[in-house]
């Protein structure tokens, strides 16, 4: 096993540089999971099965191209793996670089020990560590001592070499994220790399991607910005819907007790509304075409439906047709029941 | 497609209809079976009681349309299953300990489900406890212990599920008050 690895690290290091790195990373990140997850479940939780098999068949075999499509593979299915962001951030920061730049280094425990999944540490020992650029730059920041003879060893990659020979804290790579089975978070130029303050960022940035889709949700609030006014309008719709339910139940108590429904009515109102626009405030040309479709979905009563009631125009579309519907059903019933009820 | 992927939200329209369906059958049954105490108390309360009933139809019934799949609508139904089986018992009642934002991943099922993470860190969570959160967390039913990225993934349900039950009930009213 550590011998096909080592040979296999050998092939990757002389592939081109940007195309390899994210194969790399998600090879070596897959492994690291299949022999963390092994070992214990601790990090990586008890929902990732999958992911275990994946990492064997990395393991298994290494050509080139199985590295391929389980990088690609990876990145498909587990888009959303976000569970393991700061804890895996973490534990890229706390291993060594030397590590992760040399595949035949052993891992020094010492350095290890801050990392949050002390189960990884001893995994790491065999040098299955693909050759990863830096993906986070606070590794630098802990391992310069030690990185500096390795970063002989990386000569022939341009793209790598600017990185290592940054000694800052930035990275000059956009914010891309990787998604294999955690988030692999860059730090943006000219923000801290610190693993917590990204994962913080990134949690930051996931609350904030919630707020933009509940402006969206919330009418009249497509200008705010600001987490403490939109959340105030949050809070007055949400307790606005509430009372208007509490007045319409008030109003429906009132008004319901002389009227019933027949439910078979309802099976028609489904067929219509599914065709029907759902659109609120449509104008009234949509109107026209929705009134052509109980003639042709429901040909049992196409009588009945022709003689549509007045409309107002500000309804929405599908409420005339549940309107007629009801109608019907209104009708037919007041007959049958009217003794009962009234 | 993959397992682990969020479920798609369901069709506004979808929504309504269903939710209208199962709102109507309940207020079928309340009629049906309000018919005979109609005698006992004043028609205040009587009308009182009747819109408590139907504000509880309508919750329940959004609430069964959306299932378990959200922790909003588990916590409308247990509090109104709760309330229906133990109204005279009904002092401290002891908490159901909440399954916070964690829905376990059957991959073998390629479930719609996924797994979310339990996230009570207090580090990692600055806005979870600010003044505003906190009335947020007692207008959404059950999202008491959640952390802020749950909180707000049902409270955008939680709109959404409120925003169409409201159209529906209107058209209702509008309905019954027209006829």
């Amino acid at each position: 096993m550590a011998s096909s690895e080592e040979d296999n690290n050998n092939n990757n290091n002389n592939d081109s540089e940007m195309g390899f790195q994210y194969r790399g990373e998600m090879s070596s990140g897959s492994m690291f999971n299949n022999k963390s997850s092994s070992g214990s479940g601790n990090l990586f939780g008890s929902g990732w099965d999958p992911l275990e098999n994946l990492g064997e068949l990395g393991s298994s075999a290494y050509p080139q191209n199985h590295h391929h499509h389980q990088g690609g593979g990876l990145v498909h299915h587990y888009q959303s793996g976000d569970l393991l962001v700061p804890k895996v951030v973490g534990s890229f920061g706390s291993g060594s670089f030397s590590e992760m730049v040399n595949p035949f280094a052993n891992l020094n425990p010492d350095e290890c020990g801050g990392s949050s999944s002390p189960n990884t540490t001893d995994k790491r020992k065999a040098p299955h560590s693909q050759f990863n650029p830096i993906m986070n730059g606070k590794r630098e920041e802990r391992n310069d001592g030690s990185s500096d003879e390795k970063k002989q060893r990386i000569e022939g990659s341009s793209w790598r070499g600017k990185q290592m020979g940054k000694q800052a804290k930035e990275n000059s790579d956009s914010g891309a994220t990787k998604d294999n089975n955690y988030i692999h978070v860059r730090a943006k130029r000219g923000q801290a790399t610190n693993s917590h303050s990204l994962a913080e960022r990134v949690r930051r940035e996931r609350i904030s991607e919630r707020m933009k889709l509940l402006q969206e949700l919330v009418p009249g609030c497509n200008k705010i910005t600001g987490k403490a006014v939109m959340l105030d309008e949050i809070i007055n719709y949400v307790q606005s819907l509430q009372q208007q339910v509490e007045f319409l139940s008030m109003k429906l108590a009132t008004v319901n007790p002389e009227l019933n429904i027949d439910i078979d009515r309802l099976v028609f109102k489904d067929m219509v509304h599914s065709r029907s626009n759902p659109a609120f405030g449509y104008s009234p040309v949509a109107l026209s075409s929705s009134h052509s479709y109980p003639h042709g979905s429901l040909p049992g009563i196409p009588t009945t439906t022709a003689p549509l009631h007045p409309i107002h125009p500000q309804q929405p579309v599908w409420d005339n047709d549940l309107h007629n519907l009801l109608q019907m059903g209104f009708d037919a019933n007041l007959g049958q029941n009217g003794k009962q009820c009234l | 497609m993959s397992p682990s992927q969020q479920p798609s939200s369901p069709n506004p329209t979808h929504l309504k209809i269903r939710f209208a369906r199962r709102f109507l059958r309940a207020l079928n049954n309340l009629n049906i079976t309000k018919t005979s105490p109609d005698d006992d108390d004043d028609g205040e309360n009587r009308v009182y009681r009747r819109s408590r009933r139907v504000k509880i139809a309508a919750y329940t019934a959004m609430a069964s349309v959306v299932g378990s799949r959200r922790a909003w609508s588990r916590a409308v139904l247990w509090k109104v299953r709760n309330r229906s089986r133990n109204r005279s018992l009904l002092s401290v009642r002891p908490r159901r300990k909440r399954v916070d934002c964690k829905i376990t991943n059957n991959d073998h099922d390629h479930a719609k489900v996924f797994v979310r993470r339990r996230n009570p860190n207090p580090k990692r969570d600055p806005f979870r406890d600010s003044g505003q959160v906190l009335k947020l967390r007692k207008l959404v039913p059950g999202a008491e212990t959640m952390d802020s990225w749950c909180l707000m993934d049902e409270t955008a349900d939680y709109i959404k599920c409120l925003a169409a039950q409201v159209e529906v009930m209107k058209t209702l009213v509008d309905l019954y008050t027209t006829t």
